[in-house]
């Protein structure tokens, strides 16, 4: 099998990065250095943010941890079979679509592959072009499991639009900004610890100054104040920030 | 048969060399590794030269070099068929001396 046609359509790129009106994030769980850096690269020309890890354990913590639009799988891992991190992360429900990438290729092993949880299967050695319309195939798929609107009291945060609103007022956030209150919304009442909202606004090799997440923390909820949302975000120094819907103040009486 | 890769083609898969300069780095450990299939209770070795063809067989493929990925999955089987019981040293160094010469040809196409 020839790979001949790995340069990458600019055009093509823009349709699969760019589905979700914002620049999808995947995870590639790949330990042998050459191919997770193909797979990365050509993830990187259509437009992708691509997150690569070579153990499983580390994989698991990261589908976790972050929204990810796609992940891609080797069966063959060091630490732990890339079927049974599959099966874990479904236990878990981890919904992301799975592409799961093997060199074995007889039917039985297919079998196994989407029974243990994966969406599609692709059988190394592959050409780089159908690893491409896979991932786009895979990334066009509606996910019944991700809503595409979050609410928390007057606030709703639609992720198609990339829009947060409060009463119907369109709020003024950053990229940053949204997806902090993205993830605050997704996980309201509940603590979000600091790591996972650095792990779920950065890639792995961002480096992220020391008080950044604090500055679009303080960004985040001096606009949610002053557009009068009924939800704060909670501080706990030393765990993490929440979201909390808050008793809507009634109004003052005339004195 | 495969038709060879051409430069432009390994180029654009490969654009830093740095998976050529792999084969020729499993070529020698492959080598290195030949004298286990002499000594086939040796399993540690056995699961060296395993575990090197299942990786090369992988990766070798999707970037161009599929002679390479075919042998390197041929004596990944005689391997597992060998540490199972079921198999022949012999068929597994012949293996091992058409993946050495698909490395060959390959480093020359560097």
């Amino acid at each position: 099998m020839m790979n001949n046609e790995a340069a990458a359509d600019p055009a093509e790129g823009e349709a699969i990065g760019q589905l979700a009106g914002a620049p999808a994030r995947i995870l590639v769980v790949e330990d042998d250095r050459d191919v997770a850096g193909l797979v990365g690269r050509e993830m990187r020309s259509l437009g992708l943010i691509v997150d690569v890890i070579g153990f499983a354990e580390d994989a698991l913590v990261a589908a976790r941890a972050t929204d990810y639009a796609l992940m891609i799988v080797d069966l063959g891992l060091p630490d732990r079979d890339g079927l049974d991190l599959v099966r874990e992360m479904r236990k878990r429900a981890i919904a992301t679509p799975i592409l799961m990438m093997t060199a074995r290729g007889k039917v039985e092993d297919k079998v196994s592959g989407l029974a243990s949880g994966a969406d599609d299967y692709l059988v190394k050695p592959f050409a780089v072009p159908e690893l491409r319309a896979r991932v786009g195939a895979l990334l066009r798929r509606p996910s019944p499991l991700k809503e595409s609107r979050l609410t928390i009291g007057n606030i709703v945060v639609d992720r198609d639009a990339l829009e947060a609103v409060v009463d119907g007022a369109s709020l003024p956030l950053t990229l940053k900004q949204f997806q902090l209150l993205e993830l605050l919304v997704r996980r309201k009442n509940h603590m979000t610890p600091k790591r996972m909202i650095e792990e779920a606004l950065y890639g792995f090799n961002d480096e992220v100054s020391g008080n950044a997440i604090e500055a679009h923390v303080y960004k985040l909820r001096q606009a949610l104040r002053g557009a009068g949302a009924d939800a704060e975000v909670e501080t706990r120094r030393g765990i993490g920030y929440r979201l909390v819907e808050q008793q809507r103040r009634p109004p003052a009486a005339d004195a | 048969m495969h038709k060879a890769p051409t430069a432009a083609e390994l180029a654009l898969l490969d654009p830093d060399g740095t998976f050529a300069e792999r084969l020729a780095g499993d070529r020698a450990a492959f080598a290195a590794l030949a004298a286990a299939l002499d000594e086939a209770d040796d399993d540690g070795a056995l699961a060296d030269i395993q575990l090197l063809a299942h990786r090369l067989g992988g990766a070798a493929g999707t970037f161009g070099y599929a002679e390479v990925g075919e042998a390197a999955l041929d004596l990944e089987e005689s391997i597992i068929a060998l540490r199972e019981g079921e198999g022949d040293s012999g068929v597994a160094a012949g293996h091992l001396a058409v993946l050495l010469a698909t490395l060959d040809v390959a480093l020359r196409l560097k």
